[in-house]
């Protein structure tokens, strides 16, 4: 009984690492799909590309979490200062 | 029975130190070393020439992945032909030597195994350099997009599909990686920046905000009667203040669970891309002054990237007055966060008793990191304001070096939530659907007075002044 029960917990742990592998290799290959061909892509079209121009001109990192990783507030602050 | 012979060693009690101590003692070593390399390059300078410009020797050697846009190689290898240290990959590999042995070193002294830290550290730091280089797509980046996201996703993969590996455990370490990063956070918090924009500045960014932020609090507690005080708070500085850097100070202050963070982060960046698009909109709708319209952006959309889109869509001066005023309530993290952390323990955190506590019990529970990052925040105040050479000096630390630490730190603290987590655990929390009413609510009261004072302020009172 008792090893009947271990192998069938062993086989489940088994099956669920199996699933866990096919699904992160799931995952990544979508990421690697969307990252390194679709948004590429994405960053090559006009109103995109142009947008993007418009941003690097003005030193504005959209992301930027704190003033100190805008390089915008450089100028803004030497004129201020 | 050989037990009844045994004598039982009663182990000795260690003093182990704790890990906000060692959250301040890891960010006062990178902040001495950083401000002394800064030092050395100065006085070398000085001998050298007075025109040049100020730079850290670090730059170049600690770094993140670069921004990217064909390829992710662009992200770790610079075009060929230049030095060494502009590589990228040259900076991403000198961070995770420089905290991974101090990071071990620090574990190890903590009485924690060091050596299975340093192989853990080496996969979560991987992870964060994985979550760095997603985040650092251009597209990616344009739609405010943060590394937080990447990071806290990356993480929830792993954990969600084959599970946190065993090895990667000793390194997963949420909340030492949050206290460090925002001790160094207090080294750009400079007070002395908070007049930048003079009085109006002050009333839109400093009046306005703690008013939403408590009247956020006390709404979700009497209104909406948030079972967690925690996620209500949270979720009120990170609206009112500014998105994800006071998320992580609030949630550090008041001790709030992972859970609550992840879900707080995520209803901010959500509404912040929403909010960059749709403000310069209506604000072009209306025909709003662009003075006006920028102090009120700076002062209503989250995050700072959001905030710099969204004035620059109206033009050069919405963009600095927005940025500004943004940057002014950026310094109003120190202020809050020591709010947050003093009223949670002497009111949230009761005795069993339900007495108050005094003031040798508030000492005791009140988090030492808090006091670490307002005093790295007064400090390089004052270098900046007082010491000569002052405002390159501690320019050139931060954007050299302790900026991009600090970025690690939350980088490789949001894997750490990811790895924590399972899916199942974030679900009782979108039950009932209170923080997104709690969020909804408390922006609109948000945009209305920050609209209120910023009208108010630059646009009659001092309409003149600002220029």
């Amino acid at each position: 009984m008792m090893e009947t029960a271990n192998a069938q917990h062993s086989l489940a742990s088994e099956t669920n690492r199996r699933n866990g592998i096919w699904k992160l290799t799931f995952v990544m290959a979508t990421i690697a799909c969307l990252w390194c061909m679709v948004l590429p892509w994405y960053a090559s079209q006009p109103s995109m590309k142009e947008h993007l121009e418009f941003l690097d001109d003005r030193g504005i990192d959209p992301s930027a979490m704190f003033y100190t990783e805008l390089d915008a507030m450089d100028v803004i602050l030497e004129k201020i200062e | 029975m050989s037990e009844t012979n045994e004598t039982v060693e009663i182990p000795k009690p260690t003093k182990r130190i704790s890990d906000d101590w060692l959250a301040i003692i890891c960010a006062a070593i990178l902040l001495i070393v950083s401000f002394a390399a800064v030092w050395s390059a100065q006085s070398r300078n000085t001998v050298e020439s007075e025109e040049v410009k100020l730079v850290s020797p670090l730059k170049g050697w600690v770094a993140k992945p670069a921004k990217w846009t064909q390829s992710p190689v662009d992200s770790f290898v610079a075009k060929a032909g230049e030095s060494l240290n502009s590589h990228p990959w040259v900076g991403v590999a000198g961070t995770f030597l420089v905290l991974g042995l101090l990071l071990s070193l620090a574990r190890s002294w903590q009485g924690k195994n060091g050596r299975k830290f340093f192989v853990g550290f080496i996969g979560v730091f991987l992870l964060a350099t994985f979550a760095y280089a997603l985040a650092a797509h251009s597209v990616v980046k344009s739609y405010n997009l943060e590394y937080a996201l990447w990071a806290l996703g990356v993480g929830l993969i792993i954990s969600n599909t084959i599970g946190t590996p065993s090895w990667l455990s000793p390194a997963v370490c949420t909340e030492f990686f949050i206290k460090t990063g925002l001790v160094l956070l207090g080294a750009e918090v400079l007070m002395s920046r908070l007049l930048a924009l003079g009085l109006p500045g002050v009333f839109v960014a400093w009046i306005v905000t703690p008013i939403v932020l408590i009247s956020t609090y006390i709404f979700g507690q009497k209104v909406l009667k948030m079972e967690s005080r925690s996620l209500n708070m949270v979720i009120s500085a990170d609206m009112s203040v500014c998105g994800v850097s006071a998320a992580i100070a609030s949630a550090a202050a008041c001790k709030a669970k992972k859970e609550e963070l992840t879900l707080a982060i995520g209803m901010s960046l959500s509404f912040t891309v929403l909010m960059m698009i749709i403000m310069p909109v209506v604000i072009k709708a209306i025909g709003l002054n662009e003075v006006v319209a920028g102090a009120w952006m700076g002062g209503t959309i989250d995050s700072t990237g959001a905030v710099a889109v969204a004035g620059a869509t109206l033009g050069d001066k919405a963009l600095e007055v927005a940025a500004t005023v943004k940057m002014i309530q950026n310094i109003l993290i120190g202020v809050s966060a020591f709010g947050i952390a003093t009223y949670w323990v002497t009111r949230v955190e009761k005795n069993p008793e339900g007495k108050r506590p005094g003031i040798s019990e508030i000492w005791k529970r009140f988090p030492r990191f808090v006091l670490g990052f307002i005093a790295a925040s007064i400090l390089f105040s004052v270098i900046h304001a007082f010491m000569d050479g002052g405002p390159e000096m501690v320019t050139a630390m931060i954007k050299g070096s302790t900026k991009t630490f600090r970025g690690w730190f939350f980088c490789l603290a949001f894997v750490s939530i990811g790895l924590e987590t399972r899916f199942k655990d974030l679900l009782p929390y979108f039950k009932g659907g209170k923080p997104l009413v709690l969020y909804l609510c408390g922006q609109t009261l948000n945009i209305i007075l920050t609209l209120i004072m910023a009208y108010i302020m630059f646009g009659i009172v001092f309409k003149d002044v600002i220029k």
